[in-house]
């Protein structure tokens, strides 16, 4: 070991030394720009993303309900101006004629039992 | 520990109106040995420039982790061989499905490059020095080439001095033997 030479035999370019404490400081900038640019996009994202899911909670949104309240507004506005006439909305069913018997049944059942408390009511009298 | 420059230095960068002056006295100071324990681990001038960079960086970026323990110096060629070893090993892990293999590019660098003088057994060591693993090669060069003392070594690599020594030995002895082949 002891004949082995020590010489340095690792060159560098011509003013390698001078120029590079300029180097390493625009690097050093460059990458503290870099991280802060990091660091704020981030933060941005994270404000975003907090405030899409407060949004998201104080506003219980269900889709379905929404459909069904639009629905219900769109058939009583055809309703209400004469669009639509009884038969039109009963052939939208698919059993027209039971929706008739109940109907039927309904208004001759009250009308019935009007009758049977007038004909007892005269009775008393 | 720490000697009056050091204390100097560190006193500019910690006041940020001398931050910049400060931090480009701490490279004018230490940038040729850093840069010399960079180049003889990875050979190659541009990857040893980059290295050298990126030391000084990562040392200003974690200026105020630096309590005093050890001299800057120490401190810094800490940094330095860890970004060295690190190195290596990204590029054997990029050369593992690769036909090169990064050894071989540093040995034909040893060859054929102008920015390498010196003569034939000089070369020859350097290759001989290629043959060993990293970390040994690591030792060997603070201690034979950088005249550093074990303590000094110990706090760099964070190893033993035990450890070193017989590091050390092993790598004189296979320098001697490969060189006796050739």
């Amino acid at each position: 070991m002891k004949n082995l030479p020590k010489t340095n035999i690792f060159n560098t370019p011509q003013d390698y030394f001078e120029n590079l404490p300029e180097k390493i400081l625009a690097k050093n900038k460059k990458q503290k720009t870099r991280s802060f640019t990091l660091i704020t996009s981030m933060a941005a994202a994270a404000v975003i993303i907090l405030g899409m899911f407060i949004f998201v909670l104080s506003n219980d949104i269900h889709p379905n309900n929404t459909l069904e309240a639009n629905l219900d507004q769109e058939i009583d506005l055809y309703i209400n101006s004469g669009y639509w006439q009884a038969e039109d909305i009963l052939s939208f069913a698919d059993n027209p004629n039971s929706i008739l018997d109940e109907i039927i049944t309904m208004e001759w059942g009250t009308y019935e039992n009007e009758n049977t408390d007038q004909s007892e009511e005269d009775w008393w009298y | 520990m720490i000697s009056i420059s050091d204390l100097e230095l560190l006193q500019m960068i910690q006041n940020p109106d001398t931050r910049e002056k400060g931090y480009r006295s701490l490279i004018e100071m230490y940038q040729r040995r850093i840069y010399g324990v960079i180049r003889k681990m990875v050979v190659i001038h541009e990857d040893a420039d980059d290295i050298t960079q990126n030391t000084f960086v990562k040392a200003f970026k974690n200026i105020n982790n630096f309590h005093g323990n050890s001299s800057l110096f120490t401190w810094l060629y800490r940094i330095a061989t860890n970004e060295s070893l690190n190195f290596l090993q990204k590029k054997k892990k990029r050369f593992f499905f690769s036909i090169d293999d990064h050894e071989a590019v540093m040995e034909s660098y040893l060859d054929h490059s102008g920015m390498i003088t010196g003569d034939e057994i000089e070369r020859k060591l350097q290759k001989a020095l290629l043959k060993l693993p990293d970390k040994q090669r690591l030792v060997f060069n603070l201690r034979y080439f950088e005249d550093l003392g074990y303590d000094e070594i110990s706090q760099i690599t964070e190893t033993s001095i035990g450890a070193l020594k017989a590091s050390y030995h092993h790598a004189a002895k296979k320098i001697e033997n490969e060189l006796r082949i050739e």
